[in-house]
């Protein structure tokens, strides 16, 4: 089996703190995690890796309640992230991770430790509610 | 087949993952149903705006290379003093020995006579 390639962790430092932002709401949170995520890792590590270790301590701070409300977002954005900020944090990094991070099924099967079926439905699923909530405005 | 079962072959659809068989299922209900229609139209929409969407406010976002700059710098930091703890580990020991070594020398008379 193929070793997976080097996934530079500092250089995508922007991604982590744009991510976890959409995920808890706050410019300071959002930080904490990136800045735990760099530490944690270090400069090198694994996509898969590296996905998945953002993904818990952001799941850490959701569980411990550190998600506020999204300041007001401006422009043709704004009713997209209202719509997002409805769904629950993990309805939101799935479809960050599937559509923003162009995390394609078997990798994102891989980091959420799921099989690729479920990953499916749920991305359906969280697409779907997304679209609702994108209508009701 | 009707709405309700189409479910995860329409998201998988949008999705560009659909097999042929899927694809086939799809267009065809698509050509007569306006409603799946609609909602795979929207599910392609919803997909692009979020692939374009900005994650940070643009205040945020013009700060990013300091802010890059200072968690490297941390990253740095964290190393140096990584690299120091063996040698630190080691002089705690040297140490260690020394004094039992002295103590040793002192107390070797009163052990052994002489």
């Amino acid at each position: 089996m193929a070793a997976a390639p080097p996934f530079p962790v500092v250089a995508n430092y922007g991604r982590v703190l744009g991510f976890a932002y959409q995920v808890v709401g706050d410019v300071a949170l959002a930080s904490r995690v990136a800045e735990k995520v760099v530490l944690r890792l270090g400069s090198v590590s694994t996509e898969v890796r590296f996905w998945r270790t953002l993904i818990k301590i952001l799941q850490a701070q959701v569980a411990q309640g550190m998600v506020v409300d999204l300041a007001t977002a401006s422009g043709e954005e704004a009713a997209l992230q209202h719509a997002l900020h409805q769904l629950t944090a993990d309805e939101r990094m799935l479809l960050l991770l599937r559509y923003h991070e162009h995390l394609d099924l078997v990798t994102l099967a891989a980091v959420l430790r799921r099989p690729e079926r479920e990953v499916r439905i749920a991305i359906n699923e969280a697409r779907r509610k997304l679209l609702r909530r994108r209508q009701e405005g | 087949m009707r709405c309700a079962e189409l479910g995860v072959l329409l998201g998988d659809y949008a999705d560009g993952v659909a097999d042929e068989r899927a694809r086939r299922i799809v267009d065809r209900h698509i050509q007569l149903c306006t409603s799946c229609r609609q909602e795979l139209l929207l599910s392609f929409q919803i997909a692009q705006q979020l692939r374009r969407m900005p994650l940070l406010p643009e205040t945020v976002a013009v700060r990013l290379p300091r802010m890059e700059r200072q968690i490297q710098g941390r990253l740095l930091a964290r190393a140096r003093t990584r690299r120091r703890r063996p040698l630190l580990v080691l002089g705690v020991v040297l140490l260690l020995v020394v004094e039992v070594g002295l103590l040793w020398l002192v107390l070797y008379p009163f052990f052994y006579g002489g």
